[in-house]
């Protein structure tokens, strides 16, 4: 008898130390949630072209560039120095830039060094969903191939549409155009680098 | 990382060549062009097509693209060239820019992967230009009256388990049942071409 009651008495025991847990912990979680990792790397989210147009609607600048790349394309590669060294001349004067990686996710590690290597120290973006919706999404005119470049004025209104590599000069006269049509044409050589 | 930089220069140039729209022909320019196969013999577009229809894509060896669909590529051309149909692989890069595309490397890639179809070099990527082929692979789907009738991607994932619209296998099947085709135009990310000149 006297050992029926002990049995009896430990679990009650052990059961209200079960619910004693479960409620802190799960106060705990209703005051610091857990945070939400969305990405592998802060510095590189994932868009779609619905997201990515509502990103391109949302900034207040003069001109605004997006160039869609990817590491294993060699001329992307080869002019994405441009894009950084012009948006460290122009970023003053209004401009912003997007880099948009097509790679696959699993890629994240090879963007991650690029960009690294490049300096860049700003938020990028990494194409999400399917290929033919994302492409048809953000150009109805872009066959896909890499790289391509996208510039709005300040209205958010396209002003170029660039399915190719471009060079310094080619870059920096369409940046400075846009900048033109804004009312802010001179780079202010005080700010950033020059090439 | 040098293997890396390597591989990556192979992507190339964009190419501005207006790339064939929907119902063309296939180009007579270079129908009768002669293209060294992996298996040693020469074959052209006249060669390889069928009456009953005809897969042309390009494709290659270093293309993380290429490779990511493969073998998805090399199963469905031998089952489409099983069905009857004309099924040629091309690969439009120079192998000077680009030493992975090597004739020695699409014989290991074409044995390896067990392609029934010829996969063939395009020696001043002359079919590319007249079909305004862009990056690999890219896919170009004639019927039975050598119209095209698909152009685009294989399917719509990099991950067999994501797929949701296998485009291409949809077209063969429309085509060869007499069906209008759904999609008959799709959009993917690829290699650009590393032209020979």
């Amino acid at each position: 008898m006297f050992m029926n009651l002990k049995k009896i008495f430990t679990l009650i025991l052990l059961s209200l130390g079960f619910a004693v847990v479960v409620f802190l912990v799960t106060r705990q979680e209703e005051e610091n949630p857990s945070p939400v990792v969305e990405e592998e790397n802060s510095d590189l989210q994932a868009v779609n072209a619905d997201q990515l147009k509502a990103l391109i609607q949302g900034l207040d600048s003069k001109v605004i560039v997006v160039n869609f790349w990817a590491t294993f394309c060699g001329p992307c590669r080869e002019e994405f120095p441009y894009f950084v060294s012009l948006y460290r001349e122009f970023k003053d004067q209004g401009m912003s830039l997007l880099f948009v990686s097509m790679d696959f996710d699993s890629d994240r590690p090879q963007i991650d060094e690029f960009l690294s290597e490049q300096g860049v120290n700003f938020v990028t973006y990494l194409r999400a969903g399917k290929d033919d919706e994302f492409i048809r999404g953000v150009h109805p005119e872009w066959s896909g191939v890499l790289p391509m470049t996208l510039v709005y004025d300040s209205s958010k209104q396209l002003a170029k549409f660039l399915p190719k590599a471009m060079t310094y000069e080619e870059l920096e006269d369409v940046i400075t155009g846009v900048l033109s049509s804004s009312g802010r044409s001179q780079p202010n050589k005080d700010q950033g680098e020059s090439k | 990382m040098k293997t890396l930089l390597s591989f990556l220069s192979c992507c190339v140039l964009s190419f501005s060549a207006q790339a064939l729209s929907l119902g063309a022909d296939v180009p007579s320019s270079v129908s009768a062009v002669e293209m060294m196969g992996t298996d040693g013999a020469k074959v052209s577009l006249a060669k390889i097509n069928s009456s009953k229809g005809t897969l042309v894509f390009f494709t290659c060896n270093h293309c993380p693209y290429s490779k990511a669909w493969e073998e998805r590529y090399a199963k469905f051309g031998n089952e489409a060239k099983a069905k009857g149909l004309g099924v040629i692989a091309i690969n439009p890069n120079n192998p000077a820019k680009q030493a992975e595309d090597s004739l020695e490397n699409m014989k290991k890639k074409a044995a390896r992967l067990k392609m029934s179809f010829p996969y063939v070099v395009d020696e001043g990527s002359k079919l590319a230009k007249a079909f305004g082929a862009e990056k690999t692979p890219e896919f170009f789907l004639f019927d039975a009256k050598g119209k095209l009738v698909y152009t685009g991607a294989f399917d719509d994932s990099k991950d067999v388990s994501d797929v949701e619209e296998a485009f291409l296998a949809s077209a063969v099947d429309a085509m060869l049942s007499g069906k209008p085709i759904a999609k008959a135009e799709t959009r993917a990310v690829g290699c650009g071409i590393k032209f020979w000149n």
